[in-house]
C-alpha cells in the first residue's frame, strides 16, 4: 500500500470516521462519508509532489519520484512519467513552488538527478516583515484596489492575503478592521471593485470569463510564457496572435498589456477587455533589460491612424506647479523643462499624432494652467474649441 | 526532428486542477499562519475568494496528502464552522510572490511612496528572484498618489487630525488646512484625500499629488457614519450630451436620462465640487457637452472661457 492509496482509504473511511468520533462535523465536507469521493487526480498528484518534497529531509531521485505510484506516477512507460514529472514541475512553478534539481559536486552528467524544493525561491522569508509593514501594505493595496478598471485585482488579492497572513502570524489574531477586503464594498460609481480590478469597467457583477482571461494573462506574464490570444480591435476586426507580455498597466479605467506580438514582430499595446479568448501557454521568453512599461502609458493624442505623422508640440505650465502635479498630467512622457526666462515656468515637449485630441487634452487641464504653445495648428485648434463651447452656451 | 522539438514545447494549459492546487496551497498557507491552525470557513472562503464547495474540494485534496518515508500526513477537517489543520505534517511557510505578483507589489510600494525601509523589508520577504523594487517597472498605472500617502494613511487609521500643505487650483503657493482625513478615493487617473476641513467644517476632496506636507497635530476625532454625499460642499449641474457622443463616466453622476428637447441627446445630472473641473471637461468636449443649468454655471463657464482666450492671447 503506497502513500496515495493509504491516504485515500483513510479519507473514504477511517480518517473521516475518526474525526466524527472526536465530535467533528464532517457532513458539510462530505455528505456521504462512506462514498468514494471524486478526487481531481492531477491536482492531487501536484499537491502530493509538493508535500512529499517539502516533508522529506533529503532530495528525492528522479527514479524515486517517477516510480512511485502513490505520487501518481509509476506507469509502465518511464518516458511518459518523466514528461509528466517535468510538466508537474512547471505547473508547481506556476503556483509559486519551485522544484530544484540537485547535483552532488563532482557528480558526472550521467548520474541521476535529485530533486528538492528550492526553499529560498519558494518560501517567503519569515521574521523580516513587521506588523506595521503588513498594515501599511494592506492599506496601500486596499487603496489601489479601488482604482476602477485596474487589471491588478488578482495579484493584489494574493499579495493582500499574504500580508494578512503575516499580520496574523505576528499578532495572533486578525484585527477586525482588516478582515473585510475593502475593495468588495460597493462603490457609488465604480461598481464592484473586484470586477473592476480584474479588468472590467462595468458596474455589473464580476464576469467570470473576463476574470479568467485576466488571470490567464497574469499567469503567462508571471511564467514569462507566450500566450495565444484572439483580439478584437476597436474597429471590431478579430485576429489571432501569440504575445509575450512585457508589462501590464491601467489607464483611464481600463487594463492593458504591452506585449511582443508575433503578428507584427513589434511590442504593441492590447486592451485587456478586447481579448476575447486565450489559449494554452507556449514557449518561454525574456523581457528585454531596461524595458519600462511606463513608456507605454498612452495619452489621448497618441491615438490616430497609422499613417498620421507625429508633430512635436509644446505646452506651458505655471512655475508654481510641482513635479508631482506635472507627473500626474504628463505621465512622465516627453521632455519637461523648467525655465526662468523669459518668464518662470515649465515647458513640456511631446510628440503629438492627433492635434485635436491634444487641444482637448490641454483644455481638460486648463485649470492647472496648461496652455498650448506650438505648433500654431495646435494653438488654433485649442482656441477654436473654446470658441465653439462659448458659442454653444449662447456667447 | 521537428516532431521532437514540438514535443519538447508542451503546452501548459490553465485548468481547473491549477485552481484547485492554488486554492489548496492557499488554504494550507492560511491555516499555517495561525498558531492553532484553526480558521473559520467563512473567513477562509473570503480569503481564498472561493465558495464553500471549493473549500470542501481543497479539504478533500489536502486530507489525502501523506508521505510514507517520514510518516508525515495532513490532518485537516471541518469542526462546525471552522477548518482545522492538525499535526505538523502539512504546516506550510508562506510562499513568495510570483513574478507577476512581485511586479505589482514593487509598483504599489513605489506608487504609494512607502518608506524605503518598509519597501526593503517587504521586498526581501516577499519578492521573487528576478524582481527588484528599484528596477524598471513592468507594471504601471496613471493614478498618482504623490508622496503623502503613508502619513495620510496613518492619520486615517488613527483618526488623527493633521495639518496639510495644499495648493488648490488658482493658488500660486500651498496654504495650510487642518483636516480630519476620512479616506482615499482612487479614480481612473487621479486619487483624492476625502477629509473634513476643520476650519470650514465642510467635507472636501484634495488631490493627493497637490498635498506637499502632512504634520500630525496629536488631536484625535470621532468618525461619524454618514451617507456618501452628506456634508459635501457641492452642487448638482445638469449637462446635455450631444447625440452620438460618449457619455461621461465621472464619479458623482446622479442621474442619466434622455434629453427632453434634443432628439438622441442625453441629459446627465452630476454632483460638482469644483466648477473649474466641470468647465475643463465641457471645454475639452468641444461642443459635445453643454451645461444646461444652473444658469450661474453657464455664465461662469462663459467668463472662464473668455479668460482663457485672453490669457492665451497674452502668452
Amino acid at each position: 500500500m503506497g502513500r496515495y492509496d493509504a491516504a485515500r482509504r483513510d479519507l473514504a473511511g477511517g480518517g473521516w470516521t475518526a474525526s466524527t468520533d472526536a465530535g467533528v462535523d464532517t457532513t458539510a465536507a462530505s455528505p456521504d462519508a462512506t462514498a468514494e469521493p471524486a478526487i481531481d487526480e492531477t491536482a492531487q498528484r501536484l499537491l502530493n509532489l509538493f508535500f512529499v518534497l517539502n516533508a522529506v529531509p533529503r532530495p528525492l531521485t528522479t527514479d524515486e519520484i517517477i516510480r512511485d505510484s502513490d505520487l501518481g506516477y509509476g506507469s509502465p512507460n518511464r518516458a511518459s512519467d518523466l514528461r509528466k514529472f517535468r510538466r508537474d514541475r512547471e505547473k508547481l512553478a506556476a503556483r509559486g513552488v519551485f522544484v530544484a534539481e540537485v547535483r552532488t559536486p563532482g557528480a558526472s552528467e550521467t548520474e541521476e538527478s535529485s530533486w528538492t524544493i528550492d526553499r529560498a525561491q519558494t518560501f517567503a522569508a519569515g521574521g523580516i516583515v513587521r506588523a506595521d509593514d503588513a498594515r501599511q501594505l494592506i492599506g496601500a493595496i486596499d487603496a489601489y484596489l479601488r482604482i476602477p478598471g485596474s487589471p491588478f485585482g488578482t495579484p493584489l488579492h494574493t499579495i493582500r492575503g499574504k500580508a494578512v497572513e503575516a499580520l496574523v502570524a505576528l499578532e495572533g489574531v486578525l484585527p477586525e478592521e482588516l478582515e473585510a477586503d475593502e475593495s468588495e464594498q460597493p462603490r457609488t460609481s465604480a461598481g464592484s471593485a473586484r470586477a473592476n480590478a480584474r479588468g472590467t469597467t462595468s458596474s455589473a457583477a464580476p464576469d467570470p470569463a473576463r476574470a479568467a482571461i485576466t488571470d490567464a494573462l497574469w499567469t503567462a506574464f508571471s511564467l514569462r510564457r507566450a500566450i495565444p490570444i484572439r483580439y478584437v480591435n476597436a474597429g471590431g476586426t478579430a485576429s489571432r496572435r501569440a504575445v509575450c507580455i512585457y508589462g501590464i498597466f491601467s489607464r483611464a479605467g481600463a487594463g492593458y498589456i504591452a506585449a511582443l506580438d508575433d503578428a507584427s514582430g513589434e511590442v504593441r499595446t492590447f486592451r485587456i477587455d478586447r481579448i476575447a479568448r486565450v489559449g494554452a501557454l507556449r514557449g518561454s521568453y525574456r523581457i528585454p533589460a531596461g524595458f519600462d512599461v511606463r513608456n507605454r502609458l498612452f495619452l489621448p493624442f497618441d491615438l490616430a491612424d497609422a499613417d498620421t505623422p507625429e508633430v512635436l508640440a509644446a505646452f506651458s505650465f505655471p512655475a508654481e506647479r510641482t513635479a508631482a502635479e506635472l507627473a500626474a498630467i504628463t505621465l512622465g512622457r516627453g521632455e519637461l523643462t523648467q525655465q526662468a526666462e523669459p518668464a518662470p515656468g515649465w515647458t513640456w515637449h511631446i510628440g503629438v499624432r492627433n492635434v485635436d485630441a491634444a487641444a482637448s487634452f490641454a483644455l481638460a487641464h486648463a485649470r492647472d494652467g496648461m496652455r498650448p504653445v506650438a505648433p500654431q495648428e495646435l494653438v488654433s485648434a485649442w482656441r477654436a474649441r473654446v470658441a465653439q463651447v462659448v458659442s454653444a452656451h449662447g456667447n | 526532428m521537428a516532431t521532437s522539438r514540438r514535443r519538447t514545447r508542451r503546452n501548459v494549459a490553465l485548468t481547473g486542477s491549477d485552481e484547485r492546487v492554488s486554492r489548496a496551497i492557499g488554504l494550507l498557507e492560511l491555516l499555517s499562519s495561525v498558531e492553532d491552525g484553526i480558521v473559520s470557513a467563512e473567513e477562509s472562503a473570503r480569503h481564498l475568494d472561493c465558495t464553500n464547495a471549493d473549500l470542501d474540494t481543497a479539504i478533500e485534496l489536502i486530507a489525502t496528502l501523506a508521505d510514507r518515508e517520514t510518516g508525515a500526513r495532513a490532518v485537516i477537517f471541518r469542526d462546525h464552522g471552522d477548518i482545522v489543520l492538525g499535526g505538523d505534517g502539512a504546516y506550510l511557510m508562506p510562499l513568495r510572490l510570483s513574478l507577476g505578483e512581485g511586479a505589482v507589489l514593487a509598483h504599489v510600494m513605489n506608487a504609494l511612496s512607502l518608506a524605503p525601509e518598509v519597501r526593503d523589508r517587504l521586498s526581501r520577504a516577499l519578492l521573487p528572484t528576478g524582481i527588484s523594487a528599484a528596477g524598471a517597472p513592468l507594471v504601471a498605472s496613471a493614478t498618482v498618489y504623490g508622496d503623502a500617502y503613508p502619513q495620510l494613511a496613518r492619520a486615517i487609521e488613527q483618526h488623527e487630525r493633521v495639518r496639510i500643505a495644499y495648493r488648490a487650483h488658482g493658488e500660486e503657493q500651498p496654504s495650510e488646512r487642518v483636516v480630519e482625513s476620512l479616506g482615499i478615493e482612487s479614480g481612473d487617473d487621479t486619487a483624492y484625500l476625502l477629509a473634513r476641513n476643520v476650519t470650514k467644517n465642510a467635507l472636501r476632496r484634495y488631490r493627493m499629488e497637490r498635498i506637499s506636507a502632512v504634520v500630525p497635530t496629536g488631536e484625535h476625532f470621532e468618525v461619524e457614519p454618514e451617507s456618501p454625499r452628506d456634508g459635501w460642499d457641492e452642487e448638482v449641474a445638469e449637462l446635455e450630451v450631444a447625440p452620438g457622443a460618449d457619455l461621461p463616466t465621472w464619479q458623482g453622476i446622479a442621474e442619466t436620462y434622455p434629453s427632453p428637447t434634443v432628439a438622441g441627446a442625453t441629459r446627465v445630472r452630476v454632483h460638482v465640487s469644483s466648477p473649474a473641473w466641470l468647465f475643463d471637461q465641457v471645454l475639452a468636449a468641444g461642443g459635445d457637452l453643454r451645461i444646461v443649468g444652473p444658469q450661474h454655471l453657464v455664465d461662469d463657464l462663459r467668463a472662464y472661457a473668455r479668460a482663457l482666450i485672453e490669457d492665451s492671447a497674452r502668452a
